[in-house]
């Protein structure tokens, strides 16, 4: 074995390295932080056209716009005023029917297949009191509308880029031909301003489970302002009916040019705007967690139970395995269950503590990822 | 060098395992041949001649390091400067920290007092205390009885149990009983139903234990916790089945390691880290003979950072994850544990000599403001 002053050497050229320490503060900390900030005035070219792994055109050059909101890190402040009270309603609407999986529509095309529409799009989205930002999201929410699909169904999904920026879209974890899932920006295949482009692929039965979708280009900033969703595919048929079934998708945002990310999201709201799940005592639950924060590890816990994760990355496992946390890296997704058999309101939230925070919080508030699960008596 | 063995508590014969309303023990004779830096020694005796102590305190010598390898002394001025607290919390020595590690890491636990009806009753007092981290470095600490981590609770499957919290903290604070499925209104989350515990007040948590509660478990607060756990405010508790019930085959030595964090120097992450409340070079030692069969229940008690822990020289079984017991326990070198994740792990002392029980996160291994090893690892000797 080494010596012990072998070892320090290598600890300190460990630590020189700027890529280890990168992945070191991931795990350090739970979340990356972004490499465009220069913890200031961001707003000057300066800092957008800084070079880093990953850096496309789009990020250093808008387009020529050159409106600073796009190449600052995170998401840019709307306003206090920037939405009704009448909006922000609509906004919690949304994350509960995700939560409860209401996925959008699809157009059924005359030779049989199933077409749905993804806008990317810029969206006001509220966050917390008197903190509305300026996202990016699809079909005007965050995350994007839950698309649901069969095992047997041919499918197409259309991506119309309303952004001033190239896009794309990408399905992690599903096994979709070469050549449909594109990732990239200018310097390779992108959709343009303006420009709609179609993925199809045919779902397969090893595509049954809780995947994801998201921005495929510039995905640093495309991915953390808003261009993120969930796609579940479920067996021929439809998923069993003989248990509650949730989804909570975990999102994130940079605001007030932090460093990295500082607001964290359940079904695109950070508590207490987290959508909360109520279910009867002796139901069997089934929970999906789906991390789409691009940048951040989870350690989702629940109070009261001991759960069983049964699938990972849509894949059952073999032997479900119990645990009252499970953790989750970036595009990672899970399944657990449990049976609803200890009444009460249980505490549903993510054990790096300061993800359970929103930035204006008061000692001891409560935000970010943490909900409540309710099990009546 | 280091004399400590399993079951020998060193010269004193104060008992470590306290009743539940007994205070730290005020006198306490680590008993340590300490092996120390001149340097060292002169910088620790400046930062306790700066406190109030009661005067039979006064002779305590800090094991301030080990004799291999040795810390560079710190300022040890500035850092008290840095952490103090001006309301004149008690300090706790550092013989007195270290031989409280150890007695964690031996699974030594805090005895209840039995009320007439068999009733288990266990007394936390949350206060300030100036905790001693490392080498030179006193830390501004919120500790359960007087320690960090607090004392380990330990049941069985079956017994009543009754948890009083005092609370003399500067604000509100409750305890949450991970992984254990209490009754709603004793689980901790502050309003949700049982509103917080106010400075100056207590509450008793009374449950009854059950077989879903077997294993590794850590309590901790739920009240601005990401401050208040990087403070001390957290625990072991362990739960053992009952009789013929108990199935978890017993291993020759059992240990509880706890891997925490503290925020000092005014940062916002942490960065200074310890096992069982101590960094290295002050965290125990784990002494086993050759072929004993081991078992190390590792829990994450960081706010926000993970621990990735290897044995160097060694495999490790993980049989228990969050204290369920795994259906199909893996073996591997690295066992990756978010925060606030336990996780039972076996392996066979067939392999002698001085091993690293350590995070793979080279950034955890140091100290702040010193070279050296440091951090969240501890020796594991095998003779």
């Amino acid at each position: 074995m080494r010596t012990i002053q072998a070892w320090v050497r290598t600890v300190r050229s460990a630590a020189a390295m700027w890529g280890v320490a990168a992945a070191l503060t991931v795990g350090v900390m739970g979340c990356a932080p972004n490499p465009f900030a220069s913890g200031g005035t961001a707003s000057t070219p300066a800092a957008a056209s800084q070079p880093a792994a990953g850096a496309t055109q789009a990020a250093a050059s808008p387009g020529g716009q050159g409106q600073p909101e796009f190449t600052l890190p995170g998401v840019a402040d709307a306003g206090q005023d920037a939405l009704s009270q009448a909006a922000i309603r609509k906004q919690q609407a949304v994350a509960r029917d995700l939560m409860e999986e209401r996925p959008m529509r699809g157009q059924r095309l005359a030779d049989g297949a199933v077409r749905f529409t993804l806008t990317a799009e810029p969206v006001t989205w509220h966050l917390y009191l008197k903190k509305n930002v300026k996202a990016w999201g699809y079909n005007g929410q965050v995350p994007g509308p839950l698309i649901r699909v069969q095992v047997g169904e041919k499918v197409k999904i259309v991506l119309r880029n309303h952004l001033p920026v190239p896009t794309t879209l990408r399905f992690p974890g599903l096994s979709v031909p070469a050549g449909v899932e594109r990732m990239g920006g200018t310097s390779q295949w992108a959709v343009t301003p303006g420009s709609s482009f179609t993925y199809q692929f045919t779902v397969t039965k090893d595509m049954v489970g809780t995947h994801l979708y998201c921005s495929g280009t510039d995905m640093e900033t495309q991915i953390d302002r808003g261009l993120h969703g969930v796609l579940q595919v479920d067996q021929a048929g439809g998923q069993p009916q003989d248990r509650v079934d949730a989804l909570f998708e975990i999102g994130s945002f940079t605001v007030d040019q932090a460093t990295m990310d500082n607001v964290f999201l359940l079904d695109g709201k950070p508590y207490p705007l987290a959508p909360e799940l109520t279910v009867r005592r002796g139901e069997r639950v089934r929970l999906r967690f789906v991390n789409n924060s691009p940048d951040c590890y989870h350690a989702m816990h629940l109070h009261g139970y001991t759960f069983w994760l049964v699938a990972e990355d849509g894949r059952p496992l073999p032997k479900p395995r119990p645990m009252n946390v499970v953790n989750l890296a970036p595009e990672e997704t899970a399944d657990i269950e449990f049976v609803a058999n200890h009444p009460g309101t249980w505490m549903l939230h993510c054990h790096i503590l300061d993800h359970m925070m929103n930035p204006d919080d008061a000692v001891g508030d409560m935000g970010g990822l943490t909900t409540f699960v309710r099990v009546l008596h | 060098m280091n004399g400590k063995r399993l079951k020998t508590r060193g010269a004193s014969d104060t008992p470590l395992v306290m009743r539940g309303d007994e205070q730290p023990p005020q006198r306490f004779w680590s008993g340590w041949r300490l092996g120390l830096a001149a340097a060292a020694v002169g910088a620790a005796a400046t930062v306790l001649g700066g406190w109030l102590l009661p005067a039979h305190a006064a002779t305590q010598t800090p094991a301030t390091t080990a004799a291999w390898p040795a810390a560079k002394p710190t300022d040890a001025a500035t850092d008290v400067a840095a952490d103090a607290t001006p309301d004149g919390a008690p300090a706790v020595g550092q013989g007195q920290a270290g031989a409280l590690a150890d007695g964690t890491l031996h699974e030594q636990a805090l005895k209840p007092q039995v009320l007439p009806d068999g009733t288990k009753r266990f007394v936390l007092t949350a206060a300030p205390v100036r905790w001693p981290a490392t080498p030179g470095r006193t830390v501004q600490a919120w500790a359960l009885n007087g320690q960090v981590p607090g004392p380990l609770i330990r049941v069985q499957v079956g017994d009543r149990v009754q948890i009083v919290v005092r609370n003399h903290l500067p604000e509100d604070t409750t305890l949450h009983w991970h992984g254990m499925a209490v009754p709603n209104a004793m689980d901790g989350v502050p309003g949700m139903p049982t509103p917080a515990i106010r400075p100056g007040a207590s509450f008793t948590y009374t449950f009854t234990i059950t077989s879903q509660m077997v294993g590794t478990h850590w309590y901790h607060s739920h009240v601005d916790d990401d401050l208040q756990v990087d403070m001390g405010m957290y625990g072991p508790i362990v739960v053992d089945g009952r009789g013929a019930a108990d199935t978890q085959p017993k291993a020759d030595v059992d240990a509880l390691v706890m891997f925490g964090a503290f925020k000092v120097d005014g940062m916002d992450d942490e960065n200074l880290f310890t096992v069982n409340g101590q960094a290295y070079p002050l965290a125990p030692t784990l002494h086993l003979r050759k072929g004993q069969r081991v078992r190390l229940r590792l829990v994450n008690a960081s706010a926000e950072s993970y621990h990735a822990i290897t044995l160097d020289g060694y495999d490790l079984t993980l049989v228990s994850e969050d204290g369920q017991p795994q259906p199909d326990p893996q073996s591997m070198a690295v066992v990756s544990l978010a925060p606030s994740e336990t996780a039972d792990v076996e392996f066979t002392a067939n392999r002698q000599g001085t091993w690293l029980l350590r995070d793979t996160l080279a950034a955890n291994l140091e100290n702040p403001d010193a070279q050296g090893l440091g951090g969240a690892e501890m020796k594991v000797r095998v003779e």
